[in-house]
């Protein structure tokens, strides 16, 4: 091996790590998708072009890594995906709400200034799927449009519809019932 | 086809309208079942500020800083004696 491999390890790892990490939340799959980035950058060291910082060329490879570890997690998803949809008992035979929706009794910006609402957030976001996840990390973190989420994660525009439509009502019925609604 | 949406309909394009843009004829439809409807009314907006908070959650989110474990450096460095 190149002896700069080994100084990658020391001077980026811990960066690549937190950036991985945030994207994946898992301690061991980020540990993974490093290595596999470290691998890659070995092998095509000889085809980098120096126009960037060996930091910026390393973060492109990872970012790669993470969409391919979500492209093959999201097919799973999308393949499980029945026609039904997650709101049906929402709704009686007519297609009307069964039960009204719970109002909120905070206005959502009277939330947001609320230490204990941003826990609470975090909570009901790391509560969701993966790749739900995934989707709006795609689109908030790396401003990805929505064609391009599709194509990154292999997956039709009505899959992401299904997926993000999933996202925010659980998300909301987390939130109805640990903040807006319940006691806290 | 039906003037209007169902309740159940108009669930899915709160959400959807926020993934891409609607015709003008979804959004009339739209537009007066939420005239006539409290209840999704309710929901429609309840799943945009939802979208709000996502956003604000990711957009004020720090990059963790985070440092992998010796160990970790020591698997990564040996599988690249390998290669």
């Amino acid at each position: 091996m190149e002896d700069f491999a080994k100084t990658w390890v020391q001077e980026y790892g811990d960066a690549l790590f937190g950036y991985s990490y945030s994207r994946v939340n898992d301690r061991t799959v980020a540990e993974d998708l490093v290595q596999d980035t470290f691998i890659s950058a070995l092998k095509g060291y000889k085809n980098f072009k120096h126009e960037s910082s060996v930091k910026s060329w390393l973060i492109s490879i990872l970012k790669h890594k993470i969409i391919d570890h979500y492209r093959s997690k999201a097919r799973n998803v999308i393949d499980r995906i029945e026609e039904s949809d997650h709101i049906d008992h929402l709704f009686n035979e007519k297609g009307r709400w069964k039960n009204s929706p719970q109002e909120w009794n905070d206005t959502p910006e009277e939330a947001l200034q609320h230490k204990e609402f941003q826990k609470v957030l975090e909570k009901c976001v790391s509560k969701l799927p993966e790749t739900q996840r995934q989707v709006f990390s795609f689109k908030d973190i790396d401003h990805l449009s929505g064609e391009d989420i599709c194509k990154a994660l292999n997956i039709s525009p009505s899959n992401m519809w299904i997926l993000t439509h999933r996202a925010r009502h659980s998300l909301r019925s987390c939130l109805s019932k640990n903040w807006f609604g319940g006691a806290r | 086809m039906k003037m209007l949406f169902t309740c159940r309909q108009m669930a899915r394009l709160a959400s959807e309208e926020l993934d891409r843009p609607l015709s003008f004829q979804v959004k009339v439809r739209m537009f007066i079942h939420l005239l006539l409807c409290r209840d999704c009314r309710t929901y429609h907006d309840q799943i945009k500020r939802v979208d709000q908070f996502i956003e604000s959650y990711y957009s004020t989110r720090k990059e963790p800083e985070m440092s992998l474990s010796e160990e970790a450096k020591a698997r990564m460095i040996a599988a690249l004696e390998r290669e």
